[in-house]
C-alpha cells in the first residue's frame, strides 16, 4: 500500500506512531548539482512506512511515480504541478518518480523501500527518454 | 496510526473521486494503471514567482480510440510534399487537380543556438520545426489528408509534439504526438477547415509557453479545392507567397543587463519562465531574428506580381500594415469567409495565422511591419520588400522635390 497524505497529519502520525517512521525530503529544482531539472537528492534508501516529502521548491514541476518502475502491488501516484505531495512507501521495493514535464531532461529519482539489492529485470524496459535512462542507471548505483 | 490516516482519507474521499476522473484519460494512454488515492496540500505561495495552476493535462487521448473503426482511405492517392525554409512555400497547386489525397510530410524537431539579434549579441536554444523559426509552411487542400513524420533526433534534450490548430481530436494532435529524443511518431488528420492556422509544440503546462517562445510553431494554409475567391466568386490568384512568422522571445538578461547565454537547449528554463511572466518580449521579430528579412535578406517583387502575404502569430497578437501599399484582400481568419478589400491594417490574433493579397503597383521599397510601431522599430518585427519595376506618376509624383524656403 501506498499513501499520500497531508502534512498536517503526518505530524499526527509521527506523534501516535512508532518511532521508526521517518519523513525524508526532496526538492525539486530547475538546477541542482547533477545539472538542470533534479530531484534533490536523487536517490533514497528508507524504510516500508516511510514517508517521502516532494517539495515544490521551483516551480513548474510534479512528482509521479512510473507505473512500469513499481514494485508489484504498489499502488501509483501523480502529484500536480506545483504542488507539495507526500507519499508513504508501504510496499518493499524499487520505484522510479518522475517530473512529467521534464522526464525528456531527465528530472527522475530512485526510491528503494526496504531491501533491496538488486534491480527487477523488467525495470528499464519501458519507454523511457535517454537522459532519464542515464540517470536512472546512476542513481542504481548507490544500491 | 492505520486509524487516523483512514480517518482523513474518509474526510477528503470527494476530492479524491473528482481527482480519479480527472486521471482516467491518463490512466488509459499509460497502460490502464490505477492511480491512488492523493490527498496532496497546495503550496500556500510559490517561493520565486506568481504562478498559477496550469489547466492544460498532457493525456488527452480518449479510450474509445482503441474500439474506432478504421478509416477507409483505399481510393487516395500519396503525394509527398517537400518543405522548404521560411518565408518560401512549397510547391503546390493552387486549384487542386483531382480528388482529395493523402499529402506526406515530414518534420525534424531540431534544437539549436540561434542569433536573435547580432547587435546586442542575444541567442536563443530554438525549438524548431525542421530547423526554422517559423516552422515550414505546410500547403494543402480542403479535404485533403496531412500525414505527417515527426522525428525527435536522439541528441535533443527535450521532448516535443504538435497540436494543428487545423484538426480535429486529441488536442489538435498534440496528444497523440508526444516524442521524446530518439523517438518517431506518425499523424493522419483531414483538413476539413480551409484557412491559414497555427501549429505549435504544446508538451504540457508551462512547457508549452516555453517551447512556442522559442519559436516552436508554424502556419498551414489549407486552400479551398478551387482555389482563393473574392465575395462574388471571383477566382483570386497570385504569383508567389511570402511566409511570415512573427516570433515574441522572453529573453533574460543577467546583472548588468546584458543577454545571458547558454549552453544547451533547456538550460534557460528557469530564467525564462520568470522572463515570460513579464509578458514583455525582449524581442519580437519576423523569421527568427532581428533582420531576418531586410537589407540583404529582403524579399524581391515586380511591379504587377501578386503576392500572398501569410503571417503567423502562435502567442502575440498582431497588426501588419504594408508600408506603402495595402491589403487587397484579407482573410483574418478562414477562407471560407469571403475576404476584407482594400485594408490599411489587418489583424493577426495571437494563436492564428492569417492571409493577405496585395498587387505591387510602384517600384520601391515596402516594409511589411507589425503597426504597433514600437514593436515594428524596437522589436524588430520588420520585414522589407524589395520591388523592380516603372514607376507610375498617376499614382504618386513628387511634384517639389525637398528645398529651403523663405519666409
Ligand atoms: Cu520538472
Ligand atoms: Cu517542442
Amino acid at each position: 500500500m501506498l499513501r499520500v497524505i497531508t502534512a498536517a497529519l503526518a505530524i499526527g502520525v509521527a506523534m501516535a506512531g512508532p518511532a521508526f517512521a521517518e519523513m525524508h525530503e526532496v526538492q525539486m529544482l530547475n538546477r541542482g548539482e547533477a545539472g538542470p531539472m533534479v530531484f534533490e537528492p536523487d536517490f533514497l534508501q528508507i524504510e516500508p512506512g516511510d514517508t517521502v516529502k516532494f517539495i515544490a521548491t521551483d516551480p513548474a514541476h510534479n512528482a509521479e511515480s512510473i507505473p512500469e518502475m513499481a514494485p508489484e502491488g504498489a499502488e501509483t501516484f501523480k502529484g500536480k504541478i506545483n504542488e507539495e505531495v507526500e507519499v508513504t512507501f508501504d510496499v518493499e521495493g524499487l520505484y522510479g518518480i518522475k517530473c512529467l514535464p521534464h522526464y525528456a531532461m531527465g528530472m527522475v529519482m530512485t526510491v528503494a523501500v526496504g531491501e533491496v539489492t538488486e534491480v527487477p529485470e523488467s525495470y528499464l524496459e519501458g519507454r523511457i527518454p535517454p537522459r532519464a535512462r542515464e540517470r536512472f542507471d546512476a542513481q542504481r548505483s548507490n544500491l | 496510526m492505520r486509524k487516523s490516516i483512514n480517518v482523513e482519507q474518509t474526510v477528503t474521499s470527494r476530492r479524491n473521486v473528482l481527482r480519479g476522473t480527472a486521471f482516467a484519460g491518463a490512466a488509459a494512454l499509460t497502460g490502464g494503471a490505477a492511480h491512488a488515492s492523493l490527498l496532496s496540500r497546495p503550496m500556500p505561495k510559490t517561493p520565486r514567482m506568481g504562478h498559477s495552476r496550469p489547466v492544460i493535462t498532457v493525456e488527452s487521448a480518449p479510450d474509445t480510440m482503441a474500439e474506432a473503426a478504421p478509416a477507409d482511405l483505399s481510393g487516395l492517392e500519396r503525394v509527398r510534399q517537400e518543405l522548404v525554409d521560411p518565408p518560401f512555400a512549397p510547391e503546390h497547386e493552387q486549384v487542386a487537380s483531382g480528388p482529395p489525397k493523402i499529402v506526406e510530410i515530414e518534420m525534424v524537431t531540431h534544437e539549436r543556438l540561434m542569433t536573435v539579434d547580432e547587435d546586442s549579441g542575444a541567442s536563443i536554444w530554438a525549438l524548431t520545426y525542421n530547423g526554422s523559426v517559423p516552422g515550414p509552411l505546410i500547403i494543402v487542400h480542403q479535404d485533403d489528408y496531412v500525414e505527417l513524420t515527426l522525428r525527435n533526433p536522439v541528441e535533443s534534450v527535450m521532448e516535443h509534439n504538435i497540436d494543428f490548430h487545423a484538426s480535429t481530436g486529441a488536442l489538435g494532435g498534440g496528444g497523440l504526438t508526444h516524442i521524446y529524443p530518439g523517438e518517431e511518431t506518425v499523424l493522419r488528420w483531414k483538413a476539413t477547415k480551409p484557412g491559414c492556422f497555427t501549429y505549435h509544440c504544446a508538451p504540457g503546462g508551462a512547457m508549452i509557453p516555453y517551447h512556442v517562445c522559442h519559436g516552436m510553431n508554424g502556419a498551414i494554409m489549407v486552400l479551398p479545392r478551387d482555389g482563393l475567391k473574392d465575395a462574388e466568386g471571383n477566382p483570386l490568384r497570385y504569383d508567389s507567397i511570402a511566409y511570415f512568422g512573427e516570433q515574441d522571445y522572453y529573453l533574460p538578461r543577467d546583472d548588468n543587463g546584458d543577454f545571458k547565454s547558454y549552453d544547451t537547449a533547456g538550460d534557460d528554463y528557469a530564467d525564462s519562465l520568470e522572463a515570460m511572466a513579464t509578458l514583455v518580449p525582449t524581442h519580437q521579430v519576423f523569421n527568427g531574428a532581428v533582420g531576418a528579412l531586410t537589407g540583404a535578406n529582403a524579399l524581391k517583387a515586380q511591379v504587377g506580381e501578386t503576392v500572398l502575404m501569410v503571417h503567423n502569430s502562435c502567442n502575440v497578437d498582431s497588426r501588419p500594415h504594408l508600408i506603402g501599399g495595402h491589403g487587397n484582400y484579407v482573410w483574418e481568419t478562414s477562407f471560407t469567409d469571403p475576404p476584407l478589400t482594400g485594408v490599411e491594417t489587418w489583424f493577426v490574433r495571437g494563436g492564428c495565422a492569417a492571409a493577405a493579397m496585395y498587387t505591387f503597383e510602384q517600384p520601391g521599397v515596402y516594409a511589411y511591419v507589425n503597426h504597433n510601431l514600437i514593436i515594428a522599430a524596437l522589436k524588430g518585427a520588420t520585414a522589407h520588400f524589395v520591388v523592380e519595376g516603372p514607376w507610375d506618376n498617376a499614382l504618386m509624383e513628387q511634384v517639389v522635390a525637398p528645398r529651403p524656403f523663405e519666409g
